[in-house]
């Protein structure tokens, strides 16, 4: 009897053993505490800003105090100096010594995250994702595309993103105009180029705001940017209705650079139009946004492109006892002369933009670590990460996590400072939450502002790509010195420092620097991507 | 005053030349022993280093180490050489220099001859203190002031509009770069390098000026022919040293106030090669261009020195 | 040189040299007025900058956003700024940090560049020349930043102060300077001491270092500043936040808050505050120094007249 009790267990465990291994059901979910004795992870990432004013060290956040009770594991953050972030992941790979998890956007690796994966900097996740991470793995399931934006060209998942699957945290950036003025020249918020036209030309021509120093349309940069933009954001709307959208875009497939497209003149010769009838802010190619607060606030400005919440709330609340009426609102991306809307605000269509937590070639304790980044993609790991503590800094109000008064009322911090001592909802390893997005967005303007940035298609938008390996270091060199090239001649055409007859000199120009091998390398890696596949295993070469 | 030492013929001995540098390291022990750790200071931490600069023929990739980086012989120069703004920056980088040597050199050389003229004692300290004071400010906030100060709404605006001029906003010109840059430089330096002009003055022998006026030279001639030549020295001195600075001038000033628009007139050799090859992590390139400024720079040096020797008698060596 | 007075406006001269002296007395007028007049003028230029920084930090951040035109007093008063600044976590630690690096690197490097101007000043040594060559070319050239970067990472040396101490040891710049007044000082001094048997130590101890102390002064000066405004290094060595040092700390707050995007601002009226901390970051961290410097002004002639100028 035993014999037979004893064979036919070894059956079923056989059994098991094969189903388990074709068709790849997770072993183990995942349970707590992950570790019987605690553990400590060496993790290098940037500091956040709004972080800085509080703490020396995310580990100091609620977050990730929580999930140290819970998980048995403590982190231990490496933080380069702000300002610092990519010299110091550069001299990361330098010096030899890499902690366990690296966190960083992986485009600035040099040769990108197939490179870093060949140098064993950082190692292949898939295999481990599938034996040990259920959550992210039933994400992975679950959407296509996100498997296909977040991995390399043969399929392997390098890291654990912040995950943008809700498209209402997507669209958090469009063009946003002085609804009070428009109210004062009689119009309606403008939706094509033409309607932009005639309600810049009121603004400045009905003086709205009582003074000659009215900028109907502004625009500002980092300055401590280095990654040079071919135009300043603000100004992207207005690629759209030339069928252009900023730098590498798709039609179709296709991929096409806009500062090179025919039409980039045209589009051009419509700005300088602007610039000349003192339309477009005289400030727009280097303005930071200190500066242009400063006008905002002088009720100086009509209009311009930016964030939710940096400027259409900031700008709400800080007016409020300096301008009477002050109102903004968002203005839908404008349609070009056939109708079609296109959306032109790259990361719109990006579910991953390029960061994410990977685990580095040093590591000792793989299958802890990646149980403790799965667990963020767990409902309450996503909560503690995106609201911190139960009690201090959220409370559940029916099922729905919100700030405390401790968050949002707090006397000495401003709200993303305040949030930032308990969580990271902007960047961590984790799918971001609209729900955080509501409570930081208190405005009515800015609910309605993310409805109205979703009107139209992000048809020419480019998911995020990686150059092959074999040529990503031969991009980075021709597109730097045609970045600075697009970013110096765009300004000169606007302000007509140069003459757009000289735009064919320009475009040879451009061709000189090798522009057309950089599309194809572009071509390449979004075809790459087209015919990634979309399965479930590790692919067995390695 | 050399020592005197017998010359032997090379075939004596290398016993003798050994003994006779433990003789010499023996009679001047304490001083070998000051020596020493400065010496290997240098050793260390100067010389060590370069031979890690032979990165700059070779394909650095951290991941695999200096030695099984592959040798790419002189491409790197050959790169940038052939680069798109090559010119350009050489260009930059010679005219930043060229003001900053025409309006920044000459600047504390006026400011101490005006000083020296100041008949009040106590207004001539207060000016002396106020002047120094730039100095010490580091570049960043210099820098943040500057970036404050130079936009549309901005104080130097608010001045220029006061006079009637239109508005704009200084750095977003790069016509102006050039200008506001060297201004920096000179309201930093004016000051302090007065210093050693002031220095140099006041130890010009009096009795000389005694005799001009009595001669009945008036001011201005004893300018030219008794200060003036007094100064030469220094002058010389202080120039030549400077030029040795030509090729890295103002990089970490230029980085912090320069910006897209103004590239084509501030964009110099140290800041493309800083974003090239620090910020891209090409560190191979900006080994190459590093090897290409310092030779350039010792060559001026050599240049300028023997120029200096040639016309006016002085030089460094 | 006092210029003898005359009122302009006598017309009446008791003779030619008289006419001259009135002359040239006049012109002596004129120009010292102009002297004065440019001089005062460059004290306000460089003063004002410093003037206007101030009183943005002193001012209450809503009313200085609103300010329009030339500004010259105080919009308002608030400390709020100063209160913030000294609430971020990493401000007294930067104080204390740069404190440490100032004296502690300092005081090695006038050790190490005293030795130094010694061992080579005077001929002492045969191979002075060929030393004093293989320092000057440092001058030139140095390794960039990766190799120095390894250097540092195999001494074991990240996120130590040593890190920002021990790679700046010497100067060949203050080294020639120091060298060169050592040579000033009469070789008498020297000589008499040695017969009366004193060693090198000896005579640099009780000789050459009181003799020179003006430059020795400026020389560590030079070094101190040095000190005090490096930001550069410690941002490539350090990850420890608390061994940043003031200048780190500065650049980070200008920096953050010069950075756009989603992290930063959002429905808050306390986001005006965010220009002002800036300013109030710099008088932080610029007033320490401005304060101390007048007491060593009294050396700075006398040493740079001792040192640099004698050829």
């Amino acid at each position: 009897m035993r014999r037979v009790r004893l064979r036919f267990a070894c059956a079923l465990f056989a059994i098991g053993a094969v189903l388990h291994a074709r068709t790849g059901v997770p072993a183990e979910p995942l349970h707590l505490p992950i570790v019987g004795q605690p553990l400590t992870l060496t993790w290098y990432t940037g500091l956040p800003p709004a972080a800085a004013v509080s703490i020396r060290s995310l580990s100091e956040q609620s977050a990730y105090q929580v999930l140290a009770e819970r998980t048995g594991i403590r982190i231990a953050f490496t933080h380069p100096p702000i300002g610092a972030e990519v010299e110091r992941f550069n001299l990361l790979a330098v010096s030899g010594t890499y902690p366990d998890v690296i966190e960083e956007d992986w485009k600035l690796y040099p040769g990108g995250a197939e490179q870093a994966l060949q140098d064993r900097f950082i190692i292949p996740l898939n295999d481990l994702i599938r034996r040990y991470a259920p959550n992210f793995q039933a994400l992975l399931d679950a959407n296509p595309d996100m498997r296909r934006q977040i991995s390399s060209d043969d399929g392997t998942i390098y890291c654990f993103p912040l995950l943008r699957l809700d498209p209402q945290v997507r669209t958090i950036w469009g063009p946003q105009i002085r609804a009070d003025w428009l109210d004062k020249a009689g119009l309606a918020v403008p939706t094509t180029m033409a309607e932009w036209h005639e309600v810049l030309t009121a603004f400045k021509t009905r003086r709205v705001n009582g003074r000659d120093d009215l900028i109907p349309y502004s625009a500002f940069n980092d300055i401590g940017d280095r990654s040079v933009p071919g135009l300043p954001p603000a100004l992207w709307p207005f690629l759209g209705p030339f069928g252009l959208a900023p730098e590498f875009y798709q039609i179709n497939g296709k991929v096409h650079y806009s500062p090179f497209e025919p039409a980039y003149r045209a589009f051009l010769a419509t700005l300088h139009q602007w610039y000349a009838e003192g339309l477009l802010d005289a400030d727009f190619a280097l303005q930071n946004n200190k500066q242009f607060d400063a006008k905002m606030l002088n009720n100086n400005i009509g209009a311009y492109a930016s964030f939710n919440g940096s400027t259409l709330g900031r700008f709400s609340v800080m007016s409020r006892s300096l301008i009477p009426n002050f109102r903004l609102v968002a203005a839908p991306f404008p349609a070009g002369t056939d109708g079609s809307r296109h959306i032109t605000y790259p990361p719109a269509a990006q579910i991953f933009v390029g960061r994410g937590a990977a685990v580095s070639g040093q590591n000792a304790h793989v299958v802890e670590t990646i149980k403790y980044l799965d667990y963020g993609y767990s409902r309450e790991g996503g909560l503690a990460l995106s609201f911190g503590k139960e009690g201090l800094s959220y409370t559940l109000i029916d099922g729905k996590p919100r700030y405390t008064d401790a968050v949002v009322r707090n006397s000495n911090r401003s709200i993303v400072e305040a949030i930032y001592q308990h969580a990271r909802p902007q960047s961590g390893p984790l799918v971001q939450d609209a729900e955080y997005l509501t409570q930081f967005y208190v405005l009515p303007a800015q609910i309605d502002a993310l409805k109205i940035w979703s009107e139209g298609s992000t048809d020419l938008l480019l998911p995020s790509l990686q150059i092959d390996r074999a040529n990503a270091r031969k991009f980075a060199a021709l597109m730097s010195d045609i970045n600075t090239y697009v970013a110096e001649m765009t300004v000169k055409f606007i302000v007509g420092r140069a003459a757009l007859d000289d735009f064919d000199g320009y475009r040879s120009n451009l061709d000189r620097a090798g522009i057309t091998r950089a599309i194809e390398l572009m071509q390449n890696a979004l075809d790459r991507y087209n015919a990634k596949p979309v399965v479930t295993t590790q692919p067995t070469k390695n | 005053m050399t020592m005197a030492t017998p010359s032997r013929p090379d075939a004596a001995a290398p016993l003798a030349l050994r003994a006779r540098v433990c003789a010499e390291l023996v009679r001047h022990r304490l001083v070998y022993l000051m020596l020493a750790p400065v010496v290997a200071y240098f050793l260390v931490f100067q010389y060590a280093p370069m031979i890690a600069a032979v990165i700059a023929f070779k394909d650095y990739n951290p991941a695999v180490g200096i030695a099984a980086s592959p040798w790419v012989g002189f491409d790197w120069f050959r790169q940038f050489f052939d680069g798109l703004f090559f010119n350009r920056l050489i260009w930059n980088t010679l005219l930043i220099n060229l003001y900053d040597l025409a309006f920044g050199f000459p600047a504390p050389i006026v400011l101490a001859l005006l000083m020296n003229e100041l008949t009040s004692q106590r207004f001539k300290r207060f000016v002396q203190t106020l002047t120094y004071l730039p100095h010490f400010i580091s570049v960043v906030v210099i820098a943040g002031m500057m970036l404050d100060f130079l936009v549309r709404d901005g104080v130097v605006n608010d001045i220029i509009a006061a006079f009637g001029g239109r508005r704009e906003s200084l750095l977003l010109n790069p016509d102006y770069f050039r200008r506001i840059f060297v201004g920096s430089e000179i309201w930093q330096s004016i000051g302090w390098g007065s210093i050693i002009y002031l220095a140099s003055l006041a130890g010009i022998n009096p009795s000389l000026y005694e005799a001009a006026k009595i001669d009945g030279a008036n001011r201005w001639q004893q300018f030219l022919h008794i200060t003036l030549p007094g100064l030469t020295p220094i002058i010389m001195t202080m120039l030549i040293l400077r030029l040795g600075q030509l090729m890295t001038v103002g990089f970490e000033k230029i980085l912090l106030l320069y910006n897209p628009v103004t590239y084509e007139t501030a964009d110099v050799i140290s800041t493309y090669v800083y974003r090239r090859g620090i910020l891209e992590a090409n560190y191979s390139y900006a080994a190459a261009v590093g090897l290409f400024n310092s030779a350039l720079a010792l060559l001026l040096l050599f240049a300028s020195n023997r120029l200096s020797r040639r016309l006016t008698g002085n030089s460094i060596w | 040189m006092t210029p003898t007075v005359h009122k302009a406006s006598t017309t009446r001269s008791e003779s030619p040299i008289g006419a001259v002296r009135m002359q040239v007395a006049w012109g002596a007028r004129l120009f010292d007025l102009f002297n004065v007049t440019l001089l005062s003028l460059l004290c306000v230029i460089t003063f004002y900058p410093f003037y206007y920084v101030l009183i943005c930090a002193l001012s209450d951040p809503q009313q200085l956003i609103a300010h329009r035109g030339l500004l010259l007093w105080p919009q308002g008063f608030s400390l709020d700024a100063f209160g913030r600044v000294f609430d971020n976590p990493i401000v007294r630690s930067g104080f204390l940090n740069t404190l440490i690096i100032v004296v502690g690197g300092t005081s090695l490097n006038l050790v190490l560049t005293c030795f130094g101007a010694y061992a080579l000043s005077r001929r002492r040594l045969p191979c002075e020349t060929a030393l004093m060559i293989f320092i000057v070319f440092t001058l030139f050239f140095s390794a960039g930043l990766v190799p120095n970067y390894l250097l540092v990472r195999n001494l074991g040396l990240l996120d130590s102060r040593w890190a920002i101490v021990l790679p700046f040891a010497v100067s060949a710049w203050n080294l020639i300077i120091l060298r060169a007044a050592f040579n000033a000082v009469p070789k008498d001094f020297e000589e008499a001491a040695r017969v009366d048997g004193a060693n090198d130590l000896a005579i640099l101890w009780h000789i050459y270092v009181p003799m020179c102390m003006p430059s020795i002064a400026v020389v560590g000066l030079f070094y101190a500043v040095a000190h005090w405004n490096g930001y550069f290094y410690s941002m490539i060595y350090f990850s420890d936040r608390s061994l940043f040092p003031i200048q780190l700390v500065l650049r980070e707050i200008l920096i953050s808050d010069n950075s756009d995007s989603m992290m930063v601002g959002e429905a808050s009226s306390r986001a005006a505050i965010g220009n002002s901390i800036k300013y109030a970051t710099v008088v932080v961290a610029t007033l320490p120094i401005l304060v101390l410097y007048p007491f060593l002004q009294r050396f700075f002639v006398k040493g740079m007249l001792l040192g640099g100028v004698k050829e």
